[in-house]
């Protein structure tokens, strides 16, 4: 036992996982900046940024679904449904834009509750619940608009990332990426220091024995879903407001890239661990990968390829990392257990 | 043969349910649109519905095993994407014949289901998630392939269009005795095999399964492979039938036509049950959708969303029958 106390805690401070993350993410920015010339332009990574504010908001209450132990893959469907309903209220029943939006973070609101409520109450497995929503929600906008895209919005409620922005140093930067940074600074109070956020991590480590703590996590679960949905809201419209128009396609595939940044980030897919800092991080390597792959001509189809390929990575990499380590510490313990016969009596005990 | 349809095929309830939605919507399309069903034109309804189901059931064997083991497959449809598109290449710039390609599809397919049952047995990751990657990354390979251009049926060999054109009884194509001849195999495998039953086994109760001396991890892993390897037969098929293979677009969304198949035909997502019959009446089902909904007018909008809703309905009745089973298991004990 003294050999396991000492060899661990020193690794875990410094090989946390935001420390390789931030490595990894350095490591692609440099390899980028050497490798494209056309790179080393600080306004076009900003803007570069801004355009993926929406998957980044999203990313951030994923990131507490999937340490608590969830997932919801019907994120890129709430958008388009969410925003699809704004939009055709506004167009068919001519109610001002700033109701129109109200309505349409309501509808991600209830979108996500619904995800909760298949997920926290009727018990289905939420990988199986969010599929089928996936497909439901997408097909329901597709249905509402068809191929059509609705446009004509009103000029305070188009391009919100170019109308409201400030200079620093002759540098634009949009306030949108001040929400992100404002959202994601407090996705990490709340993450790291209320009880809230250590609800989280204990739903994903072992939910029943939070059960009998006397904390409802259906309850929470539910809420979780449904807070979930309200971002997905908010990234539709904000994506809608980018773009201009709502069309039924819009962010289609996008639950692959906000997946594949909360589990670049080093939030791992089996719960209880992970970190809204990590999730930031991965939001950059996503972006500069995609970025940097379209300043080197690669089609963004065909970025699918690089982006699957990376979140194999992601997630087979750590894993294999955690068996590795895994069996080493069984390895030392064993030694252990050997050399004292206390210990060994410990052990048969244990596997009796 | 005998004994597979003497004790094979009594349908439990979920199935019933099947074969009753099917028998509705037909009757719905009598009453509504009944020039569909007027001499001339019956012939063609039929042949649609005929063609429509191959692909989904071969595509429904493979899932109805995954499902069993209580995993999930969603690479399927881009599973379906590459084989096509790797031999369409192939065909077309190299002229290679008929028979090899149907063995690189099938190759392909097993590869690329193999490498998601690595992930998903043996280091463990969950099966959504690794074939959430893996559908991406093979769409995005099959598009740097075919660089965004489709392959026409005329640079395909001669046999691709005879699967569909001819039969060994005339009017059923050799495409729907493929689809049944893998269905009848898979019935036996799945009924009197070792392999078939330790499917069941791992999805009823993989700890059990574990302790009872089952290698859990290869029959995952194995389950995964044929599950690929039905996608790249229906690769093969997606060529025959619709006479074309484009990168961006064959087998797209397939997974959620073949998921829902799989789940209306009552195998339940929370492992360990459905059979092949099963499996098969809902491929029937979605595949007379498929038919069912431009016949009535619909627009073709409606697909995705009725996919979507089949899904989620199965879901719900999975659910109940599971409460109704708990609650008649022990009576008195209310959860």
């Amino acid at each position: 036992m003294t050999e396991l106390r000492k060899q661990r805690p020193r690794q875990i401070s410094f090989w946390r996982s935001e420390t390789i993350v931030l490595l990894l993410t350095m490591c692609i920015l440099a390899a980028l900046l050497i490798a494209t010339p056309n790179y080393r332009d600080i306004a076009y990574i900003i803007k570069a940024v801004s355009r993926n504010v929406e998957f980044g908001l999203i990313a951030m209450s994923l990131t507490f679904i999937i340490i608590a132990g969830q997932i919801d893959l019907s994120i890129a469907s709430i958008m388009a449904l969410s925003s699809t309903v704004a939009a055709l209220i506004f167009r068919n029943l001519g109610i001002p834009m700033e109701i129109c939006v109200a309505i349409g973070l309501l509808t991600g609101l209830l979108l996500g509750a619904f995800n909760g409520f298949l997920v926290a109450y009727v018990g289905i497995a939420p990988m199986i619940a969010t599929i089928g929503t996936l497909a439901l929600y997408r097909g329901l906008a597709q249905i509402a608009i068809g191929d059509n895209s609705i446009g004509d919005f009103p000029k305070w409620f188009i391009g919100v990332d170019r109308a409201y922005q400030f200079t620093i140093a002759h540098i634009r930067i949009p306030m949108t990426i001040i929400g992100l940074l404002v959202v994601t600074l407090l996705a990490y109070v709340i993450l790291s220091f209320t009880t809230t956020g250590r609800k989280v991590f204990a739903i994903g480590t072992n939910e029943r024995a939070m059960l009998y703590t006397g904390i409802d996590t259906r309850l929470f679960k539910f809420l979780l879903y449904a807070v979930n949905g309200l971002f997905c809201g908010v990234a539709g419209l904000l994506m809608s407001s980018r773009l201009l128009v709502v069309r039924y396609d819009m962010a289609l595939g996008g639950e692959l890239d906000i997946i594949a940044i909360v589990m670049l980030g080093g939030t791992s897919i089996m719960g209880g661990k992970g970190g809204v800092i990590g999730t930031f991080l991965g939001l950059l390597i996503v972006i500069f990968l995609r970025s940097g792959l379209s300043v080197a001509g690669v089609k963004v189809d065909q970025q699918l390829f690089a982006l699957g390929v990376i979140l194999l990575l992601a997630i087979a990499g750590p894993q294999m990392a955690s068996i590795l380590k895994e069996r080493r510490l069984d390895s030392i313990a064993r030694r252990h257990f050997q050399e004292s016969p206390r210990g060994r009596a410990g052990s048969s005990e244990e596997r009796g | 043969m005998t004994t597979l349809f003497s004790n094979g095929v009594r349908l439990n309830r979920r199935e019933y349910v099947t074969v009753i939605l099917f028998v509705a919507l037909i009757a719905v399309a009598a009453i509504l649109k009944p020039e569909n069903f007027q001499a001339g034109q019956i012939e063609s309804v039929f042949q649609s519905i005929l063609l429509s189901i191959p692909l989904i059931a071969t595509g429904a064997m493979g899932m109805m095993m995954v499902i069993c083991t209580k995993n999930i497959d969603i690479s399927m449809g881009s599973v379906v994407g590459i084989s096509g598109m790797v031999i369409g290449y192939l065909f077309k710039d190299y002229h290679f014949p008929f028979i090899s390609g149907v063995a690189i599809a099938l190759v392909i397919g097993l590869l690329a289901g193999a490498l998601n049952g690595v992930l998903i047995s043996y280091l463990g990751i969950p099966s959504l998630i690794v074939t959430l990657a893996t559908l991406n990354t093979w769409r995005g390979l099959a598009l740097i392939i075919g660089d965004g251009k489709e392959v026409d049926g005329f640079s395909m060999p001669a046999q691709m269009s005879l699967l569909v054109k001819t039969g060994p009884i005339p009017g059923v194509a050799w495409l729907v005795f493929i689809a049944l001849f893998v269905v009848v195999v898979m019935g036996m495998v799945m009924r009197y095999t070792h392999f078939g039953r330790e499917v069941y086994a791992v999805g009823s109760n993989e700890f059990a399964a574990r302790m009872r001396g089952i290698d859990v991890r290869k029959v995952k892993f194995l389950v995964f492979s044929l599950c690929g390897m039905f996608g790249g037969l229906v690769g093969i098929m997606y060529g025959a039938r619709y006479g074309y293979y484009n990168p961006s677009n064959t087998g797209l969304n397939f997974e959620f036509v073949v998921i829902s198949a799989t789940v209306i035909g009552g195998v339940s997502m929370n492992g360990g049950s459905g059979t092949i019959v099963g499996a098969l009446l809902g491929s029937l089902l979605v595949g007379t959708i498929q038919t069912w909904i431009p016949m009535m007018r619909i627009s073709g909008f409606y697909n995705r969303a009725v996919y979507g809703l089949i899904i989620i309905v199965a879901l719900f009745a999975d659910k109940a029958v599971q409460t109704g089973q708990q609650r008649s298991y022990r009576p008195g004990h209310s959860q």
